[in-house]
């Protein structure tokens, strides 16, 4: 099967420089700017989910944009690990998504959401066991069977492990790269506040990704978190924070250059030059990196 | 001898995950699934107070009005209650409160606020309404121009509704209730919310609207909608108002962008 998924597989279209993601408060800032101004977002993101319908204004407008700006679209509901409530139904709304916006990639979580009879909702912590990877494994493969093409996995944000763990994230993802093809989002955010969270070694997760084939890592998410007494919260609901972008930094020097970088921001969506801005500062941070290891060159 | 710890399932972690997160009272029987911490409680809780927040705000989002109406700190408990008893069953939350109508039937409050589950009602077809298919709209001007045109019918004219068009009806006046906090977040209630309502609900250029109709003309549209000529329609609202405005509404229901698609039956002979 893996063989048959890998053949099959695009290499990662090429997405160029630094895009954020797009939210409603900002619809009418990119749709009645002209291109010009808005160009500090060299290409969008959106939340696949919010794009399902059959048709209405939203849909409209990620069309409409999308003949200025390169699409990327993020899965937050498909959950590739739920054991039960897995839905194919799910995977032809996406299907029909792709063939209606043409993104330059596709992207989901490593995550489960659902039981039998109940969507959560919510990305959440995968045991990351052998029998969830070969799970992942078999649906991954189906998912890039049927959309005809690669999709990127996400890391996320955790807030528990378990003792059933037999591997850490990055080596869960290395492994999924390996038997199916994909390609992996990388969250520098989520790879702190994982640190953070569970004391795992953010540069080991680099290292295990800079070991991977060229082109395994398809794009970079950076977003912001919010620190409670508890644990970090992956809120993107802030700047990025200054030990994300050392990370960041760090993350470029390791990995080949091109790798488009998101800037996400859901809670508390501040003015789009907001945005914008920090769109610009991850720029600046590339552009001060060794030359030739420029992620998102 | 130390015990040694049982492996599960993923399915089994999964499904014990999610009870702890619906039932608090069961996450004691979870706890030993995760790497002990300190705050291993308070980040379970986190996952517990995602959920409701989440239902929260995708309830909210398209029930506008009802949340105007009852007030965030009700329509949290309504959210988590209705969460915990109709399980969302899609990873598209715009999916998620289709039964809440008629879950709110059921709750204790039920008999103070009968209209609740109506108000409810029409926010949902507005919900859809937005989500609905794009189609072409028919002007009242191509139907004329059809038949000048061609000399049909026009009593036997059939109108294929919009894919965002719908009906309603309430022995409530949910309709004016839901037009004043619409339009006024502070509106107060409506004087006399014991008459019944009707509307029907479109999209043109994006935007849904609710109108505002009246019971002759809830009925000839609902005959529409099953198919009845333009005639057999009209018939029905005469009989209940022989002074039914025909051009009026005929002219309020096309503008509005009900309509999809026009034909004669003859056109298929």
């Amino acid at each position: 099967m893996t063989d048959t998924a890998r053949t099959n597989c695009e290499p990662t279209p090429a997405l160029q420089g630094v895009g954020v993601g797009l939210r409603t408060p900002h619809y009418r800032d990119f749709l009645h700017a002209s291109v010009s101004e808005v160009t500090p977002a060299d290409w969008l993101e959106v939340h696949s989910e919010n794009y399902f319908g059959d048709g209405g204004y939203d849909l409209h407008v990620l069309q409409t944009l999308r003949r200025d700006y390169p699409l990327s679209l993020h899965g937050v509901g498909m959950g590739l690990g739920s054991a039960q409530g897995f839905s194919e139904h799910h995977i032809s709304r996406m299907q029909r998504l792709i063939e209606r916006t043409e993104p330059a990639l596709v992207s989901e979580h490593l995550c489960w959401g659902a039981i039998a009879g109940r969507h959560l909702n919510d990305l959440l912590p995968l045991p990351l066991m052998q029998s969830a990877l070969d799970l992942v494994c078999q649906r991954v493969d189906a998912l890039q069977t049927q959309l005809q093409r690669q999709v990127l996995i996400e890391n996320v944000s955790t807030y528990l492990r378990f003792n059933q763990d037999d591997m850490s994230e990055a080596e869960f993802l290395a492994a999924l790269v390996r038997r199916t093809g994909c390609g992996i989002l990388l969250d520098i955010n989520n790879l702190y506040v994982n640190q953070h969270n569970h004391g795992e070694d953010a540069q080991q997760a680099l290292n295990i990704m800079a070991g991977l084939p060229a082109g395994a890592i398809g794009e970079i998410h950076l977003a912001g978190h919010l620190q409670t007494d508890i644990c970090l919260v992956d809120d993107h609901g802030s700047q990025v924070a200054d030990p994300v972008w050392e990370l960041f930094r760090q993350a470029g020097q390791m990995l080949p250059a091109g790798i488009p970088v998101l800037i996400e921001w859901d809670t508390a969506i501040p003015e789009l030059p907001v945005l914008l801005q920090e769109a610009q500062k991850t720029r600046d941070v590339l552009a001060k990196l060794p030359i030739q290891k420029r992620v998102a060159a | 001898m130390t015990p040694v710890p049982a492996l599960h399932t993923l399915d089994e972690i999964q499904e014990q995950f999610s009870m702890a997160l619906l039932q608090p009272a069961s996450a004691e029987s979870i706890a030993p699934l995760f790497h002990a911490h300190p705050y291993q409680d308070d980040r379970l809780a986190l996952y517990r107070g995602n959920l409701t927040a989440i239902w929260t705000s995708a309830l909210k989002n398209a029930f506008p009005v009802l949340y105007q109406l009852v007030g965030e700190e009700y329509f949290e408990q309504v959210a988590r209650a209705f969460g915990r008893a109709c399980p969302s069953v899609s990873g598209d939350l715009n999916q998620f409160g289709a039964k809440l109508p008629e879950f709110l039937k059921t709750i204790p409050d039920a008999g103070d606020y009968p209209y609740f589950s109506d108000i409810a009602s029409l926010e949902w077809q507005i919900h859809s309404a937005y989500y609905a298919a794009d189609a072409v709209v028919v002007g009242l001007h191509e139907v004329l121009q059809a038949i000048a045109a061609g000399g049909q019918d026009v009593q036997a004219l059939q109108l294929d509704f919009h894919p965002a068009a719908s009906l309603y009806q309430s022995v409530w006046d949910s309709v004016g209730i839901w037009q004043a906090h619409h339009a006024d977040e502070t509106a107060g209630f409506t004087e006399d919310i014991k008459q019944a309502s009707y509307a029907l609900i479109a999209r043109r250029e994006w935007q849904v609207e609710v109108q505002k109709i009246d019971e002759p003309g809830w009925l000839a549209l609902s005959a529409l909608q099953q198919g009845s000529s333009l005639g057999e329609a009209l018939e029905l609202a005469l009989e209940t108002d022989a002074d039914f405005a025909i051009n009026t509404s005929l002219q309020s229901w096309f503008s509005a962008g009900l309509f999809t698609q026009f034909k004669f039956p003859e056109d298929k002979l």
